[in-house]
């Protein structure tokens, strides 16, 4: 053999051990892995291994993904592939976790194939991207008493909710579905439930049935729906009571919501300082001289769950109150008691506000956190997590008592105002082993004897009941301090197709009840960490400057409102027959406030432009920072270098020549 | 070890003596900045490096087969490979000093690229272990693409006809992961070994490390990479020494 050919051969040799290497260490080593990234990304938490630990029979899981036709399809569907590659790791780590309780499969659908039937049959979406192939890319989960769950399409919007989405799907496949919403309130959510006959005969008397809450009826198309009484002794038969503005609670129905709570019930709370649907009796507030009570609280309940809310206090942020009125014959102005909840006021990690956009609130209060809830006595572990808040420019303002409301004048209430530092919470969602409000029980009226019929007056003695005082299972209550956020006011328009659904006001609710359905470990997975990592260098030049602009457009709009004034007090100060010398001043006023708008206006342009201007040369700054100075200097380094070797080598010549 | 450590020397001493070095760096660091800008880095506002580090590969793809054709090849030209064999040195030792300090040439240029970190730095919170791994996994692919390169170095005289194929088979390599190619194999191969030679590339591998992870599968690729195409680029000189 000659050389040559043994060389070659030996080198193929040496290339086909080292190919084979590579592919044997793909397979064995699939477990030596770890996770740097700051987040964790690709570590299960805690939740979801509960989650896991909880599965008693297998489980199977089936991830479809049309790898095969991802590859015919455009290079931007590679996106996908990365996703789908992190999808799978994540989902391998669960298969690792479960004790080989999860059956993994991974499937690629081909056109006509079983598979392909079995994906749509499953009700995972299709989209095609040639004329045979389709791309499919989701999820199926399956137990034994045919159970089946599905996610029809990992959208990468999702991607930090990727691993609440898989966990909640097979949660709710091994759970049984906690479906039955009890509502409590004091107001007429529920409208007269008449029967049609009731209905009509109320009618023909000239009067309406009370329609219920449009939120109701939209619960009612998902849930079962039952009405709680206010006046209960226990709450039974209801897997989550919406307590809806509880005003002035007897005793017994605190108590009945507190067993409720700690024995593991779920529970939503809306309370109201001032609640707007709730509108005052006039004729009973003439008759008692006292002001209508349009407020509600729960914090006999709030205070051992390690929150309160304070009276005629409400939450106000400048940059989100909304321009509204609230009296006829009234200019629109910023009411200060009106905010317009945008992306930043919403909770990221929480699964109930992470994809909300716009939640209007009207006088919502203040949950403000009381002392240190942990080590207070009657407080156990508790843990909150703000849902709803202001910016960090929102304080807290009150009113000295409801009359102030009655009336509300928005200029005067913008000045109660103070620009604050800190964020105000409205809603948050309290997890936790609670002790009981009441720990001694509570005393009720009890009829003395077994006939009370059989004796005129019957007797009532006092009688103490008595309930756990400590949680038995995880606690899970969500707070709202705004009532009217749910109401048929703020959140639904009407029009001529009926209600229509303004921004994410009613889905907050919904979301709200679809976590509380699931498991406690459940509601503990947050979210997967966002892979967001902001310029904190360019919003802070962008907040700059829009605070700059935001100074110089108050002041120009106090300049045309003080102009306006003047005008104004020419136009009553005149007397008949002036009205041409009235006439040519006021146009002239009205020309140089016209000048002086446009001025303004010049000048509000020129700082916008600046703004940008600004952000754009950091980035010039830092592109040729980047681009030019290591290169530039090297560059320099090797002239220098280059020049001083060539005179060297010159003057090494030159001395050889010389000797 | 000390003749390893001779050649080592000698041979990163060789990389500033003549304009190569400085054509390499100042093209590198050129357009790993222009690159990065160029695809958005400033506009989408994501303090990490994973714009810069998308491009590394390609750009390795070009740049690393240029510092690596001249290593044997320069040396087999001139005829100062009998030199070099003739001293008491091993063929692996000879071979092993030049990859390590063509190596730690390319880091020292990966780390004049700091200025990139300082700018993620300023202008937000970056993740600092994502920032670490995403270098650790181009000082890999360095590896990776330099021990290909030494070994057509090896193969060849010609420096040129090194260069292009250690470009090509690079290339080969990168871009095996990508969906167009495997689309283009599959057409001919069974599934089988074409999502094996979806295994083979160093993109995949190379993104699996950027991205935070660190595993067995993705270290043992590199590392199985550089010490295979080393030993045979070894055997191949220890074979043809006497020519």
């Amino acid at each position: 053999m000659s050389k040559t050919i043994q060389m070659v051969i030996g080198v193929i040799l040496v290339l086909v051990i080292m190919f084979s290497s590579i592919s044997v260490c793909q397979d064995i080593g699939k477990s030596l892995k770890l996770d740097v990234t700051e987040q964790r990304l690709y570590t299960l938490s805690d939740g979801t291994r509960a989650i896991l630990a909880k599965l008693r029979q297998p489980v199977a899981v089936k991830l479809y993904y049309a790898e095969t036709a991802a590859l015919k399809g455009p290079d931007q569907i590679r996106f996908f592939n990365n996703y789908y590659q992190y999808v799978k790791s994540l989902l391998e780590e669960y298969v690792s976790s479960a004790n080989g309780m999860i059956d993994f499969q991974v499937i690629d659908p081909r056109p006509y194939s079983e598979s392909e039937a079995k994906a749509l049959q499953y009700g995972l979406s299709k989209f095609s991207i040639t004329e045979e192939e389709s791309f499919f890319f989701g999820l199926v989960v399956q137990t034994q008493f045919g159970v089946e769950k599905v996610i029809p399409f990992f959208s990468p919007d999702r991607q930090s909710f990727l691993e609440y989405d898989i966990s909640y799907l097979i949660d709710t496949a091994i759970t049984r579905q906690k479906t039955k919403i009890g509502i409590m309130s004091s107001l007429p959510v529920m409208g007269d439930d008449l029967s049609g006959y009731m209905a009509q005969m109320m009618r023909m008397q000239g009067q309406q049935p009370e329609p219920s809450w449009t939120i109701v009826n939209q619960l009612k198309k998902q849930y079962e729906i039952k009405a709680v009484s206010t006046e209960v002794d226990e709450i039974e038969d209801v897997d989550i009571l919406l307590v809806i503005h509880p005003k002035e609670l007897p005793e017994k129905t605190l108590f009945a919501i507190d067993q409720f709570v700690l024995k593991g019930g779920r529970t939503i709370v809306c309370v109201d300082p001032h609640c707007y649907a709730d509108p005052p009796d006039q004729k009973a507030a003439m008759l008692s001289g006292a002001a209508p009570a349009q407020n509600s609280d729960l914090n006999r309940l709030f205070k051992t769950w390690g929150v309160e809310m304070p009276a005629n206090t409400f939450a106000g942020d400048r940059s989100l109150a909304l321009k509204a009125t609230l009296m006829p014959n009234q200019r629109p102005e910023k009411l200060i008691g009106f905010l317009d909840l945008t992306s930043q006021c919403f909770n990221p990690d929480s699964v109930i506000t992470a994809e909300l956009n716009q939640v209007r609130l009207l006088f919502a209060g203040v949950l403000q956190e009381t002392g240190d809830y942990q080590k207070e006595e009657g407080v156990g572990n508790i843990e909150r997590r703000t849902l709803l808040s202001t910016t960090n420019k929102g304080n807290s303002w009150s009113v000295s008592s409801s009359y102030e409301l009655l009336v509300p004048d928005p200029s005067q209430l913008m000045k109660k105002f103070v620009d604050g530092n800190n964020p105000v919470v409205m809603g948050s969602l309290i997890t936790g082993k609670f002790k009981s409000s009441f720990p001694d029980g509570i005393l009720i009226d009890a009829v003395k004897g077994e006939s009370p019929e059989e004796t005129e007056k019957p007797e009532v003695e006092k009688k103490n009941i008595t309930g756990l005082t400590e949680a038995t299972e995880e606690c899970v209550v969500a707070i709202f301090t705004d009532v009217d956020f749910i109401s048929d006011l703020v959140a639904y328009q009407d029009t001529f197709l009926g209600k229509i659904v303004i921004g994410d006001n009613s889905t907050l609710l919904l979301n709200t009840i679809d976590d509380l359905r699931g498991s406690s470990e459940l509601i503990s997975i947050r979210s997967r960490g966002s892979y967001k990592r902001p310029f904190t260098v360019v919003d802070a030049i962008e907040q700059k400057a829009e605070r700059e602009t935001s100074a110089e457009e108050d002041k120009i709009n106090a300049e045309i409102a003080g102009f306006q004034d003047e005008l104004n007090s020419i136009i009553s100060s005149a007397k008949e027959g002036e009205e041409e010398i009235i006439g040519s001043s006021i146009l002239q006023k009205k020309k140089d406030i016209e000048l002086k708008i446009h001025k303004a206006q010049r000048e509000l342009r020129r700082v916008k432009m600046k703004r940008r201007e600004q952000i754009e040369s950091l980035g010039n700054v830092l592109r040729n920072l980047n681009m030019l100075m290591t290169p530039g200097i090297i560059l320099i380094i090797a002239i220098v270098l280059g020049i001083r070797r060539s005179a060297r080598k010159r003057h090494y010549i030159s001395h050889a020549s010389d000797s | 070890m000390n003749s390893f450590v001779a050649v080592f020397k000698r041979e990163l001493k060789s990389y500033f003596t003549t304009p190569i070095a400085y054509v390499f760096l100042v093209v590198f660091l050129f357009f790993s900045g222009y690159l990065t800008f160029k695809d958005g880095f400033f506009e989408m506002r994501q303090a990490d490096m994973g714009v810069f580090f998308m491009n590394i590969p390609l750009l390795f793809v070009f740049l690393v087969p240029a510092t690596s054709m001249r290593l044997w090849a320069e040396e087999r030209r001139i005829g100062s490979i009998e030199l070099l064999l003739t001293l008491p040195i091993t063929v692996t030792q000879a071979v092993l000093g030049k990859f390590f300090s063509a190596w730690l040439f390319l880091v020292i240029a990966l780390a004049l690229t700091f200025p990139m970190v300082i700018t993620v730095c300023f202008l937000g919170d970056p993740d600092v272990s994502l920032i670490i791994t995403g270098y650790l996994g181009s000082v890999l692919l360095a590896g990776g693409f330099l021990s290909i390169g030494c070994f057509f170095s090896i193969v060849s005289k010609n420096q040129v006809i090194s260069f292009v194929l250690s470009v090509v088979t690079c290339a080969v390599l990168v871009f095996a992961g990508m969906p167009t190619t495997l689309n283009y194999l599959s057409a001919f191969l069974p599934a089988g070994l074409v999502s094996a030679i979806g295994n083979f590339s160093f993109q995949v591998h190379f993104e699996s490390i950027q991205k935070g992870m660190l595993e067995f599968k993705d270290i043992s690729y590199f590392i199985l990479m550089i010490v295979g195409w080393i030993v045979a680029g070894t055997y191949i000189l220890d074979e043809r020494k006497a020519y």
